[in-house]
């Protein structure tokens, strides 16, 4: 037996998987199944009625799309202690707040210089992915306390990019 | 009329358009040749063609946009034809005239044709006197930012910054404040000489409500000029459109005949030869402005082939070869309506933040009046060397109701995870009542697109938790062998009679 709960817009859903096979959801029986699970694609039948969803993890963070609306869940770590990772790139340590990158590409160019005072909404830095420059702006204001990349280099998809203090 | 017979193309591009001349060129008899980059290797690009040749390395300068490697690929496999598909060289007029240097049929519009045309400065200047109507700018590229400034001045807030042998929005910003205007123009400059290989960016009037609609054209070597109507493509996201069709819902008869003459005139005007797409801006007044002339096959030719029920790419096949259309104006009818969405690697819940990874599962859509041309399959890699264009989904109906409830229904059935796509925006679009009407225009994404805002049921949140859930037990390790893993045990509700519910 094994107990998942998800929270989703403030509301918790726990579920329990039985070792026999059976289901059930805040510890009533549920009349529901996966019919099929794919890497990142998943159809489940509640009550006879068909979903698909379409799935993408950030380790804690699930996002499931389901007739085209995202629905972001998170895990409750209930025996776990690994640490949520935001879906807004950003990841606040005491008062530090890590930039990393949304996805793999190259720095253009970093809009800031360490020690520089910048509000929320201004631009950080230029990425280009995909032929397409796009500007990272800051979802915090503060004191930019690091730059750890420079012009031209190529970088990860979550690497570390700026600290803000 | 056939002056030679083209045997061996070269095909000088990747992805689904790739694949797409490699159809046609199949259907001919004709062999292809693929080349690819690193991460390419296994691309169903490469794995469809007759014989594939590597270009080493990724970036585009090292592998699509090197002129040397490709033509040195082509002579060592003994092509006779290069196509270039869309994007990379296909408007590079010295990538057409180094092609036909080394002997071989360049399978798109003469050099110097592209030339005039493809640089959009000296398109507008023979548009303005060939009498076709342009968007009111400047005829040549801006030097720098005083002269920028001076030239925005006198068109009058907001302008627009585009790259002068650019495409795509690529290289393209527009600006509403003067202070804007030197970082912006930067911004192009820099985008456009990495993605065209040339810095010079020109100033546009912004027009604010405009729907952009093309004209497709066809020419071969006698002289014969014909259009084949237009398509509509005012949806778009960052100036690069996501959804296309044919005919567009708002085109009378008497405005779709003349700008179809336009283009034709245009066309002429420029001696041009193959397939071309003339663009036009049409104002809510109905008043039409030229854009510029793509000397190329376009994303969203398919809806014209669906439409006229023509091959575009065995036609432009048939005129590098010599031959003669095969139909004059008047034989061209449409027929029915087609609609076009691209689905790019791209999260439209994050503002269309591109998205790159591994395809993991692919079941693209299938059934009555339904074209998926495609690029990738299960275990593709989405580089972001690379445009995001992963796939086009085209849909044809007899009518247009009919057309959009079949690409809802389309949308609705296409799996592609692994990496976020449009394919919820496109979904977004089909279902919108300004889409459905028809009554829209370029600024339809920020007028409308609200994803956050789309109403949420229960049942759907409910189905989230659980596949969350789900998938979260089956990857925990924790999860009973069978149970919660891709084999599933019976469930009691699994093997419940139907009389029991």
């Amino acid at each position: 037996m094994a107990n998942v709960t998800t929270v989703v817009n403030g509301r918790k859903y726990s579920w329990t998987f039985g070792t026999d096979g059976s289901l059930a959801l805040d510890d009533k029986e549920c009349q529901a199944e996966v019919l099929s699970a794919a890497a990142g694609c998943c159809t489940v039948s509640i009550g006879g009625k068909l979903f698909r969803g379409l799935i993408s993890r950030n380790n804690l963070q699930y996002s499931v799309l389901i007739n085209q609306k995202k629905y972001i869940l998170d895990i409750e770590p209930s025996t776990k202690k690994s640490p949520g990772f935001g879906n807004n790139h950003a990841q606040k340590t005491h008062s530090q707040i890590e930039v990393r990158s949304p996805m793999p590409g190259m720095v253009v160019r970093c809009e800031v210089k360490e020690g520089m005072k910048i509000s929320l909404g201004d631009g950080l830095l230029i990425l280009e992915a995909m032929k397409m420059e796009n500007e990272i702006r800051s979802a915090h204001g503060g004191i930019v306390k690091k730059v750890l990349v420079t012009d031209r280099q190529v970088v990860d998809k979550g690497a570390l990019l700026l600290i803000i203090e | 009329m056939k002056v030679k017979t083209i045997r061996k193309i070269l095909i000088a591009n990747r992805g689904e358009i790739a694949i797409r001349i490699h159809r046609s060129a199949s259907e001919m008899g004709i062999a292809t040749v693929a080349i690819f980059s690193d991460v390419d290797r296994s691309a169903p690009h490469v794995l469809n063609a007759t014989e594939a040749y590597p270009l080493c390395g990724n970036p585009s300068n090292e592998t699509y946009l090197n002129i040397e490697k490709i033509l040195a690929i082509a002579a060592k496999a003994n092509c006779d034809a290069v196509h270039p598909g869309y994007g990379f060289l296909s408007e590079n007029s010295e990538f057409a005239r180094a092609v036909i240097a080394s002997g071989l049929t360049f399978i798109g519009p003469p050099a110097s044709a592209m030339k005039a045309l493809g640089g959009k400065t000296s398109a507008r200047n023979l548009m303005k006197e060939a009498g076709v109507p342009i968007v009111p700018g400047t005829t040549t590229a801006v030097k720098n930012s005083r002269e920028a400034s001076k030239a925005a001045k006198e068109i009058g807030y907001p302008v627009l910054l585009k790259a002068v042998h650019g495409g795509g929005g690529k290289g393209m910003r527009k600006v509403d404040r003067e202070e804007d205007l030197e970082q912006a123009l930067l911004q192009a400059q820099s985008e456009s000489s990495k993605a065209f290989n040339s810095g010079d960016v020109f100033i546009e009037k912004y027009l604010s409500n405009p729907r952009h609609v093309e004209i497709q054209i066809l020419a071969d070597m006698h002289g014969n000029i014909v259009h084949l109507g237009e398509r509509e493509c005012s949806i778009q996201r960052r100036h690069q459109k996501l959804v296309e069709e044919c005919p567009s819902s708002r085109l009378s008869d008497s405005l779709r005949s003349a700008m179809g003459d336009a283009a034709v005139a245009a066309a002429r005007s420029a001696g041009y030869v193959n397939a071309g797409t003339v663009e036009f801006l049409v104002d809510s007044d109905n008043s039409f402005y030229f854009l510029e002339i793509n000397t190329r096959l376009q994303v969203e030719h398919p809806v014209t082939e669906l439409v006229y029920g023509i091959d575009l790419v065995k036609t432009q096949i048939r005129i590098a070869e010599g031959e003669s259309l095969p139909f004059r104006q008047e034989e061209l009818v449409p027929r029915g309506h087609a609609i076009e969405c691209r689905i790019c690697a791209e999260d439209p819940f994050e503002n269309f933040l591109p998205s790159t990874g591994t395809i993991e599962e692919y079941a693209p859509s299938g059934g009555y009046g339904i074209r998926n041309d495609s690029g990738v399959m299960r275990g593709t890699t989405v580089p972001h060397f690379y445009d995001p264009l992963l796939a086009k989904l085209i849909v044809w109906g007899s009518d247009r109701k009919e057309a959009i409830r079949r690409l809802d229904r389309a949308l609705s059935e296409y799996v592609l995870s692994g990496v976020s796509t449009t394919i919820p925006f496109c979904s977004f679009v089909v279902k919108h009542p300004a889409f459905m009407k028809g009554d829209y225009d370029i600024r339809f994404v920020e007028k409308h697109f609200r994803p956050a805002e789309e109403p949420r049921t229960n049942e759907e949140e409910l189905a989230a938790s659980y596949i969350a859930a789900f998938d979260y037990h089956s990857s925990s390790g924790e999860a009973t062998p069978g149970i919660g893993n891709r084999m599933l045990a019976p469930s009691k509700w699994k093997t419940l009679r139907y009389e029991e519910l």
